[in-house]
């Protein structure tokens, strides 16, 4: 961890965070109606982190053909281009086509899913501004966050056997720099500051594009993890699913109730049972034959 | 040497091949390999659940420095497992059949409260009554769960969605049955009834406590009438 | 470019033909982003595919590859029936009003020709396209455009045929498409308005690939957009140094676009006459009469004080060239046995010309053949290409080859020339790996042997390699600020400049190519970079952030902009007749009272508005031309399919293609017909890699994995041919195979009537390198634009076959 990052929330530890300095919510905009594609942003991920050659590239060069890099994201590729040929029915019954390019990445969720699901402590941090960090040396490898996960971002290593995704670059971020991929998008389409500024530069663009043909412009920063800290301008706002981003992403309920309802309720009931022994023992004492001698009681 | 000493020596090694067999004051209630069986399950099971613990809870994080700290117990806590379902499979083969529904469990369950509270009189209780075959066969199929759930939590990403969640429920609810049958079982096994533990040591039990506990398995080994 | 990366921002409408600048110029393309962001600025994207630019396009186009001068001249028709002119700038800034002498067919009247065409050379007889000349040897021009013997007239007559029907049966887009981006493109005739153009391969790799160019300018100054913020005709260059390149020298040019001289002009005086345009209107400043002095200092720089006014300064060293010896005739002179020895400096002739299996063929008949390069390419390789390629047996070939491990642009210090015309100073990086040398030592050590064995074996001519003008302080390696200083050009000799009354001493940096003198007393390299190095020291060093020109993005202390740090070329033509700008909130230059300000002006500063000198100086005309009598196959630019076409050109059937395409003999050099290859290919570039160069580094090889085969899904269904298949393309000359990408990124086109079928597939991939695949060139034909000598690598017929 970065010495002048405090944290906010750390994973499966009951003390608390150790952050009591303030920071802004810090988020990253990604106005889809700019991105061409390049994948620059890819590329500096890659380099950034020493990242190279990510593994699906490495193992199946003639699985894929497409102007994707590759079908998904992998432990070693955190940054990835989603391409996506759509075919828009227009109101007034015509057509319009949009070759649409997003940006796939962690959203370093306000209420991190993968934070809550994980069982290791330490191994997924959030910091005061907000990032979601994962922390490999406490990492033990169990998925849980895969699950955790509403946006399945989080991927094992193979050889490490512990997850990995993008950590908003915290290591140029505690000095003071933007994220590596901002540092690289040739059209500005990628943005970084504060969540609050981004969002008043995102809703003016969502404007503009409602006046320009995208009736359905919209900022895309799920209320159902709680936002997130990487905010989508959507030209197509009411399909997110286009873009490869779920319509209304929540820490699956399932995570929640297993996190929040059955360890405390499993935790109080195995304390019940012990108990339970303890005042059946006070109440009935022993059940012992009768005539048993007292060498027959203490042989084991 | 004395006949006393004879006695012992002749007794283990019957208690070695057979069972149900009473010697002086003695009954045989588990041969060795039984026993063995038993211990391997108790010592897997406790390799798993303490491992399990340190997942299941950060309260017991610490407990992970004990085999060789957090990615250790995600490593060996399957493992652990897989010898656990596979010594419940051979403890499965010796007592599927003994564990068998039988005269006098209904009598037993319709008695559970006299039975808690050292009330039970109850003659007709064979070598196992209905609680213990109850435990049997819920140790089995929890055993099954764990096992279907666990393969799920093993390898994640290659199973659909919805399976991990559904296992990640199983597979804790199955726990914090398991926990609070093994409190028991230990209880009732050592303190609760003093010369039991013997059985799974020894592989011998007194007369007197198997009349007292296991009154008709006492007389078909014994051959004594009522 | 006419203007500059930044101003890009400030146009209202963008069009993007015969180029994918989100694609290959990711990094410039954000002044577009910008434009769009801030300004609302429309972009219109016109192209055979649906690029990564049309996806973020505000209306796209799709055209059939080699329709462009169709599409272009349907907007200017358009235009001009509906009146969407920039009426008063047409009048006085272009050459619009100017009469054509009588006798002048168009193609519309000729069956497809201009008047004067000798079908068995190939090429025109121009003396029918020539002005009207007054008694006074002035062009003869009727201000009120009503003339039918004038420029405009004859203009709207010509373009008349281009119909939105016609152009939707050309290009084989819809009518509406077509219209609606006409009329978006067109909004910016309002004066306040100024919309730009973005071109780049897509224009310039065809058969008829100036006059697309010509098509833009002419739509350009039709709509007043040239020489305005904003505005302009913009050539994206595709590689970081390439417009250096060209400044510098081709093949058919000396540095600083200066004629080649030919064998009919033995002497300088013969040179300077022909070559120096005469003034065609009297208020023309015709900055080309000033050939002389860049000449001279030109060959002063070259020679040094070898270059006397007794030898015509060693005008005679220079070659004369008795044909052309453009990029494709080197190749074809080496497959015929003329050409013996190649140098191929950066240069991967195998993967970049076309019709790889013959410049295998043309290189394998060379005695020798030099490869300064960072890799070995396919060029160093051509003795081991793979059988595909039809080598011969490597143990049949003569040719001797030498690889020089050279220094990328990273191992060397240097200047790169951008698109911007930005002569941009860069420093070395890391030290060249293991052998390899900077450019300038493995030319420096090349001349010095030269000279070494010149002097002791003499030869045919040793006096121009001998006498060389080498005074570098490291002759082995010369210093390239040495050089910079060099091309800017210093004083020989005290002198006073006769007009500003200025002394200049020896041993001077000149402050620009105005005080260069035919007398000897000057040097410069390069007239046209001149000013960027001077007693203000390296100007392209500069990187001076502010900008100075209240918003639009010049930064005239950013590096040195030739000419003259001039932002934007003709910037006069962003003034009305009185000086003031046509937009305000958008100003090039305007006169103050005394003075032309603003950006430097593209004209004498001291010009009064009422002397209404045209704003094109370095035109004859003074004016920009809509009308260009010095294009091979035409003045006004004129439809004509790619060699390979797929349909009769439903203009003129007879003569469906251009006339005048350059084409070559050899028994290799065959061109398919539609019946046996019927589907149209086109050849694109992709952000990932560059050129032949990136497959050689394994994260961008990660980025783009293989080549690959675009097929419109309603193509692939009818061949049965799934995404990830693979496919093999052929053309009359070869094939490739490769994946086929199944895509709705390429509509099947309804073309005269019936549906036509384009593909097309990236470059990028050959034998050598990491990354292997095909070469696409492979496929391309050898036929060539008749003025630029580019070949059509971008239109061309094959079949597609599952492999």
């Amino acid at each position: 961890m970065p010495s002048n990052m405090e944290l906010r929330r750390i994973s499966a530890t009951p003390s608390p965070a150790t952050g009591v300095r303030t920071a802004p919510t810090v988020a990253k905009m990604i106005d889809t109606t700019t991105c061409i594609g390049c994948k620059a942003c890819e590329v500096a991920c890659q380099e950034w982190n020493d990242l190279f050659n990510a593994d699906i590239a490495l193992e199946a060069p003639s699985e894929f053909g497409s102007y994707q890099t590759m079908p998904d994201l992998t432990a070693n590729f955190w940054n990835l281009i989603r391409f996506n040929e759509h075919v828009e029915k227009r109101p007034d019954g015509s057509e319009k086509f949009h070759w649409l390019m997003a940006k796939d990445q962690c959203m370093h969720c306000e209420d991190p899913g993968c934070l809550k699901a994980c069982p290791a402590p330490g191994a997924i941090v959030q910091y005061t501004n907000g990032v979601v960090d994962f922390q490999q040396e406490h990492c033990i490898g169990c998925e849980y966050c895969v699950t955790g996960c509403p946006f399945d971002i989080p991927r094992l290593s193979k050889k490490t056997k512990k997850v990995y995704k993008c950590t908003l670059c915290t290591d140029r971020l505690a000095y003071g720099l933007e994220p590596a991929c901002i540092k690289a998008c040739p059209t500005g389409c990628l943005q970084f500051g504060t969540k609050e500024h981004l969002v008043q530069i995102a809703n003016a663009r969502v404007e503009q594009l409602k006046h320009n043909g995208y009736e359905k412009a919209a900022i895309y920063d799920p209320p159902g993890v709680g936002g997130t800290g990487v905010i989508y301008v959507l030209g197509l706002g009411d399909q997110p699913e286009l873009y490869g981003l779920p319509n209304d992403p929540h820490v699956p309920w399932t995570v929640s109730v297993w996190k929040h309802a059955l360890k405390p309720i499993g935790s109080l009931l195995m304390i019940g049972a012990l108990l339970g022994t303890i005042i059946h023992y006070v109440r009935y004492g022993r059940n012992e034959a009768p005539g048993m001698r007292k060498v027959d009681r203490e042989e084991v | 040497m004395s006949q006393e000493v004879m006695t012992q020596s002749q007794l283990a090694t019957l208690a070695r091949e057979k069972e149900d067999l009473a010697v002086d004051g003695l009954i045989v209630r588990h041969t060795a390999a039984v026993r063995l069986t038993h211990w391997l399950v108790a010592i897997f099971f406790f390799l798993s659940l303490f491992t399990g613990f340190v997942i299941f809870t950060p309260f017991f994080a610490g407990w992970a420095s004990v085999f060789g700290g957090g990615p250790m117990v995600r490593t060996l806590h399957p493992w652990f497992a897989l010898g656990f379902t596979i010594a419940i499979l051979y403890l499965y083969r010796y007592w599927k059949m003994k564990m068998k529904k039988e005269a006098g469990d209904e009598e037993w369950k319709d008695n559970f409260g006299p039975y808690i509270r050292y009330e039970s009189e109850l003659q007709n209780v064979g070598k196992y009554n209905a609680g213990q075959k109850i435990y049997f066969w819920a140790v089995f199929w929890g055993a099954i769960a764990f096992l279907a759930s666990g393969i799920v939590m093993w390898f994640p990403t290659v199973f659909p969605y919805f399976l991990r969640t559904i296992s990640y429920w199983l597979h804790e609810i199955t726990f914090v049955a398991f926990v609070i049958g093994i409190i028991y079982h230990i209880y009732m096994s050592t303190t609760a009834m003093p010369g039991t533990f013997r059985a799974m040591t020894r592989g011998t039990v007194t007369k007197d406590w198997a009349k007292w506990h296991h009154p008709r398995w006492y007389r078909e080994v014994t051959g004594e009438k009522k | 470019m006419t203007n500059n990366w930044v101003d890009i921002k400030n146009a209202d409408v963008i069009l993007v033909m015969g180029g994918n600048p989100a694609e290959n110029h990711p990094c410039g393309f954000k002044w577009a982003i910008e434009a769009k962001k801030t300004r609302n600025a429309k972009l219109i994207c016109v192209d055979p595919r649906f690029n990564r630019t049309a996806a973020v396009s505000d209306q796209f186009v799709q055209i059939r590859s080699g329709t462009d001068i169709a599409f272009l001249a349907g907007v200017m028709n358009y235009m001009l029936t509906n009146n969407r002119i920039h009426k008063e700038y047409v009048a006085n800034y272009t050459n619009a009003p100017f009469l054509i002498k009588e006798g002048l067919l168009l193609p519309g009247d000729n069956d497809g020709l201009f008047s004067g065409f000798d079908p068995q050379k190939r090429a025109y007889d121009k003396s029918t396209w020539a002005y009207e000349m007054g008694t006074d040897n002035f062009v003869k021009v009727d201000m009120t455009l009503e003339d039918p013997r004038c420029v405009f007239q004859l203009m709207k007559k010509h373009y008349s045929r281009y119909t939105a029907e016609m152009v939707a049966s050309i290009c084989g887009c819809s009518k509406e498409d077509f219209l609606k981006a006409a009329e978006m493109i067109s909004s910016t005739y309002a004066p306040e308005k100024a919309g730009t153009i973005m071109y780049a391969l897509g224009w310039t790799h065809h058969s008829s690939a100036v006059q697309n160019i010509r098509a833009a300018a002419s739509m350009q100054l039709l709509l007043g957009n040239v020489g305005r913020p904003g505005g302009g005709v913009n050539a994206l260059r595709g590689h970081s140094n390439i417009q250096g390149a060209t400044d510098m020298n081709q093949t058919h040019t000396l540095p600083g676009y200066l004629k080649m001289p030919k064998p009919e002009w033995q002497s300088l005086k013969e040179f300077i006459d022909a070559t120096t345009p005469k003034k065609l209107r009297p208020n023309s400043m015709n900055y080309w009469e000033n050939t002389d002095k860049f000449m001279v200092s030109m060959l002063k720089a070259f020679w040094g004080s070898a270059a006397t006014t007794e030898n015509d300064f060693a005008y005679s060293w220079l070659p004369k060239m008795d044909r052309d010896y453009s990029w494709v005739y080197i190749y074809d002179g080496a497959y015929n046995g003329i050409v013996k020895g190649v140098f191929s400096f950066g240069m991967n002739p195998v993967g970049n010309g076309p019709h790889s299996k013959k410049m295998v063929q043309a290189l394998s008949r060379l005695d020798w053949l030099v490869v300064a390069e960072n890799f070995e390419t396919e060029t160093a390789s051509f003795w081991k290409a793979p059988k595909e390629y039809d080598p011969p047996a490597a143990a049949q070939i003569k040719t001797e080859v030498f690889m020089l491990p050279a220094a990328n642009f990273a191992e060397k210090d240097g200047v790169f020339t951008n698109s911007s015309r930005w002569l941009q100073w860069k420093w070395k990086v890391v030290d060249p790996p293991g052998d390899a040398k900077a450019d300038q030592e493995i030319i420096g050590r090349l001349v010095l042997k030269l000279r070494e064995l010149y002097n002791k074996e003499g030869g045919k001519l040793p006096d121009p390699v001998v006498k060389m003008a080498w005074n570098y302080s490291n002759p082995v390696s010369p210093n390239l600020e040495e050089v910079a200083k060099e091309v800017n050009g210093k004083v020989l000799e005290d002198f006073t400049d006769e007009k500003t009354k200025v002394d200049y001493k020896k041993g001077q940096q000149v402050p620009g190519y105005a005080v260069l003198r035919a007398d000897g007393k000057t040097l410069s390299g390069n007239w046209l970079h001149s000013g960027y190095y001077t007693e203000a020291g390296n100007l392209a060093m500069r990187r001076n952030p502010v900008d100075d020109s209240g918003g639009l993005g010049a930064y005239h202390n950013w590096a040195f902009n030739w000419p003259a740090n001039r932002r934007i070329m003709y910037n006069r033509a962003s003034a009305d007749l009185n000086g003031k700008p046509w937009d305000p909130k958008r100003p090039g230059i305007w006169w103050n009272g005394e003075k032309w300000v603003g950006d430097v002006p593209d004209y004498k500063p001291d010009y009064k508005p009422e002397e209404m000198i045209g704003p094109f100086i370095m035109n004859p005309e003074g004016v920009g031309k809509l009308y260009a009598v010095e294009m091979n196959e035409g003045p006004f630019p004129e439809h004509y399919e790619p060699y390979e076409t797929p349909v009769d050109n439903p203009l003129h059937p007879k003569v469906s293609s251009n006339p005048v395409t350059k084409l070559f003999k050899t028994k290799m050099d065959v061109y398919g017909t539609r019946d046996k290859f019927p589907i149209v290919c086109t050849t694109f570039r992709l952000t990932e890699h560059f050129h032949y160069w990136t497959k050689h580094e394994a994260i961008l090889n990660q980025l783009q994995q293989e080549f690959f085969v675009e097929i419109p899904e309603e193509l692939a269904k009818e061949k049965g041919i799934k995404h990830g298949d693979r496919v093999k393309v052929s053309s009359a000359r070869g094939s490739v195979e490769g994946k086929a990408m199944v895509t709705k990124r390429i509509r099947p086109l309804k073309v005269a009537g019936q549906t036509v079928w384009q593909i097309g597939f990236p470059i990028h991939w050959g034998y050598a390198g990491k990354s292997v695949g095909p070469l696409a060139n492979t496929l391309t034909p050898t036929a060539l634009d008749p003025n630029s000598s580019t070949p059509e690598y971008k239109a061309f017929l094959v079949s597609l076959d599952k492999a």
